[in-house]
């Protein structure tokens, strides 16, 4: 039974991993607005979704380190970034005051309940997904490590220019 | 099984080499904290006979255009130290399979689900606490249309390895007033959302002594049946708005008279009240909030104790601990017979090229946190009364938590950045740790990254929590090299000269650790060895007390 288990768990891995679609959780802005996953990659423009927490240091320093280079991003590859905070109940309320005095240059939406976290399989943060003009998930990853935000860009000049409009 | 096993290889060659996205999706992880326990004499830790203690946990999900299923299964045999004893265990008790249509659903199964901000029903799944008090029953989620959401739900909680004998049904009702009704309301976000949480619990054999006097006047004590009301019933409602530049919410919860092992078996009810109040604005922000809660405490089964069974969450208003040294004195919600919380927060970033910005840009924040028990009357209370009571609805009692934060973060120059921070603290360690008395401190910590090549970085930090109280000073120091974007190398020490030892003495320690990491895309692996002191472990207003450990740390994840 485990030989099986395993045969089935590597095909699932190798057949799987770049290919999926964003699932459907309704988020809110930073101002109470309801967005909708499903659509976060509408528009024909690379989709970065980064998971973080107002207490994670290392979220904090992977956003703080694609803050200073997003504009150069955005240019070259126009992707649009959207960082997702899975900050809790009476946490989720300082989350707007706290983004404000950070100077963050993309957008920031809230995930109090866990759904939109639980929907996309994420157990730790950070955590973050590069998805395709096409919806689908091409990348994913855990964890920063100080530079890091470098092989991110490269992944997102990965992305075919026939793909992005 | 073979049937099944050949269906799932199906299922997932088509996805070889497709270029148009699927319509489904597989995913999952695997994660294992383990620990090989090394005997310590310079620390108290508890007596330990395995070689190997791991948390191991695997996540498989499959999700499609209508229907979404998943499990999970946990082998937590020989957990690691500090874990409540009914977490020993293994098996799979999360698993669920959801139906969908459009953006509602139903879920049979397990689920998780939070309302009124976590004050009525907030269930979730939190490994580092070992923490998972999922329903298992159905949930359903309706959009009927634009602005309105319903939920309603029924099940029993997850309590350790077995499931509540009682029944648990919940629903929510939430309105955007300003999608519903924009010229009554306006185009602004205002939401309403009204929730209700009922549990219907099988009685208890419990018994109360009653002392009273017979006919001739001499006292008697009898034993009688305590009365336990088998529903318990709480209602919930929040109130959210966003008017720029000011955003506030209320949310406003009360529970009926609920018997427990938390609060004594007393008939008083519960209730609480929390409100935010922020405005940002051009880099600029600041927030107040309030909140008191008294025997709020809602757990799906009466007699429990510890982490069990808890249906919902009152979260702390004290922010995480952002440094090693300030988890040392933690504070955990008190639920009974309650709190008084007050916060206060403000930031500030400052722009590049700008005066106080500096080339790169610049942050200031202050924190503030004040909390006090209520003020009540009869601080004991016999089984079956009507408990304390509270001498006025703003009396506020003693203090228990109060810290003041102050931190700085700016890039100054190209390759190097700087973080400083200051906190005073006010501690009442003898009602949250319940031993000690009041911890007065000063902690100063300062953190700073440098760029040394695109590959190459260096992060040391230091901290010193000075205090003349409980156990005196801590320092703290860390170096952590990081390369190639993959792999972290840290060591790290903690001292203290006056840590108890197991002959009840007290002897200078030092805590030091080498930690090694590798990340990559879909892996993560961590090695550390060395000591770590005893601390708490917080999450939300909960605390786990952690002992001290010595050995060989293993951390493992691995997504698809």
């Amino acid at each position: 039974m485990f030989k099986q288990l395993f045969v089935l768990l590597t095909l699932l891995v190798v057949g799987l991993t770049a290919h999926a679609q964003l699932p459907n959780v309704a988020l809110s802005d930073l101002q109470g607005r309801a967005v909708a996953t499903d659509t976060l990659h509408h528009g024909g423009r690379p989709l970065v979704i980064a998971f973080f927490a107002t207490w994670c240091k290392p979220c904090l320093r992977e956003l703080d380190a694609i803050a200073q280079v997003y504009d150069d991003w955005q240019q070259t590859t126009g992707v649009r970034l959207v960082a997702v905070s899975i900050d809790e109940a009476q946490h989720a309320q300082a989350v707007p005051a706290f983004v404000e005095a950070q100077g963050w240059p993309f957008e920031v939406l809230l995930d109090p309940d866990s759904a939109f976290r639980r929907a996309m399989g994420v157990q730790q943060v950070p955590h973050t997904f590069v998805v395709d003009p096409r919806g689908r998930i091409v990348h994913t990853h855990t964890g920063y490590v100080d530079g890091g935000e470098d092989d991110l860009y490269q992944h997102l000049l990965d992305i075919p220019s026939s793909v992005q409009q | 099984m073979r049937p099944l096993f050949a269906l799932l290889c199906l299922m997932a060659l088509p996805l070889w080499g497709q270029q148009k996205a699927p319509k489904y999706r597989f995913s999952g992880h695997v994660q294992t904290d383990l620990l090989l326990p090394q005997r310590d004499d310079r620390i108290v830790s508890p007596v330990n006979d395995e070689k190997v203690l791991h948390n191991t946990y695997l996540q498989l999900d499959f999700q499609s255009q209508y229907v979404d299923a998943g499990l999970r299964g946990e082998w937590l045999r020989t957990p690691l130290p500090g874990y409540e004893a009914e977490l020993k265990g293994r098996g799979i008790p999360h698993y669920y399979a959801r139906f969908k249509y459009g953006r509602s659903a139903l879920t049979l199964g397990t689920y998780y689900e939070s309302l009124t901000n976590g004050l009525l029903l907030h269930t979730f799944e939190d490994r580092a606490m070992g923490i998972d008090n999922a329903l298992r029953g159905a949930h359903l989620l309706l959009h009927p249309t634009e602005g309105v959401t319903l939920k309603a739900m029924v099940g029993q909680q997850r309590n350790y390895w077995a499931w509540s004998d009682a029944w648990v049904y919940a629903g929510e009702v939430s309105l955007g007033l300003e999608r519903l009704a924009p010229r009554w309301f306006g185009r602004q976000p205002l939401s309403l959302a009204v929730a209700w949480t009922t549990k219907d619990e099988p009685l208890d054999p419990l018994s109360r002594i009653v002392s009273s006097t017979d006919p001739q006047g001499r006292p008697r004590t009898e034993v009688q049946p305590l009365r336990q009301p088998r529903r318990v019933g709480a209602l919930g409602v929040s109130l959210a708005t966003t008017q720029r530049p000011w955003q506030a919410r209320l949310d406003v919860a009360f529970k009926g008279q609920d018997p427990s092992l938390d609060n004594g078996y007393s008939f008083s009810r519960g209730h609480s009240q929390r409100l935010s109040v922020s405005h940002t604005q051009g880099g600029r922000s600041f927030r107040i909030a309030a909140q008191r809660a008294e025997n709020m405490r809602f757990r799906s089964e009466r007699t429990a104790v510890g982490l069990g069974a808890t249906l919902n969450q009152l979260p702390t208003f004290t922010p995480p601990p952002a440094y090693a040294l300030s988890s040392l004195y933690p504070y955990a919600t008190q639920h009974i017979p309650g709190e008084w919380a007050l916060n206060a927060e403000a930031g500030v970033y400052f722009k590049p090229k700008t005066r106080w910005g500096g080339t790169y840009g610049r942050r200031l924040r202050l924190h503030a946190n004040h909390i006090r028990a209520l003020d009540v009357r009869h601080a004991r209370w016999a089984m079956g009364s009507d408990g304390w009571e509270a001498r006025s609805y703003w009396g506020m009692g003693e203090q228990l938590y109060t810290d003041v934060q102050l931190s700085f973060e700016g890039r100054l120059r190209r390759h190097f950045t700087l973080q400083a921070a200051y906190q005073w603290l006010d501690y009442n360690q003898l009602v949250l740790q319940g031993h000690g008395s009041r911890v007065r401190a000063h902690l100063f910590a300062a953190e700073g990254r440098w760029r040394i090549s695109p590959k190459t970085h260096l992060r040391t930090e230091a901290q010193w929590f000075a205090t003349n109280d409980d156990q005196g000073h801590w320092l703290h120091g860390l170096v952590e090299l990081s390369l190639a974007r993959r792999w972290n190398f840290s060591i790290a020490n903690q001292f203290n000269a006056h840590v108890p030892k197991a002959d009840g003495t007290t002897a200078p320690t030092h805590y030091p650790l080498l930690s090694a990491s590798y990340t990559h895309p879909h892996h993560r692996l961590t090695l550390a060895y060395g000591r770590t002191r005893e601390g708490y472990n917080c999450t939300g207003g909960i605390c786990r007390l952690v002992p001290a450990q010595s050995g060989l740390r293993l951390h493992y994840t691995f997504s698809f």
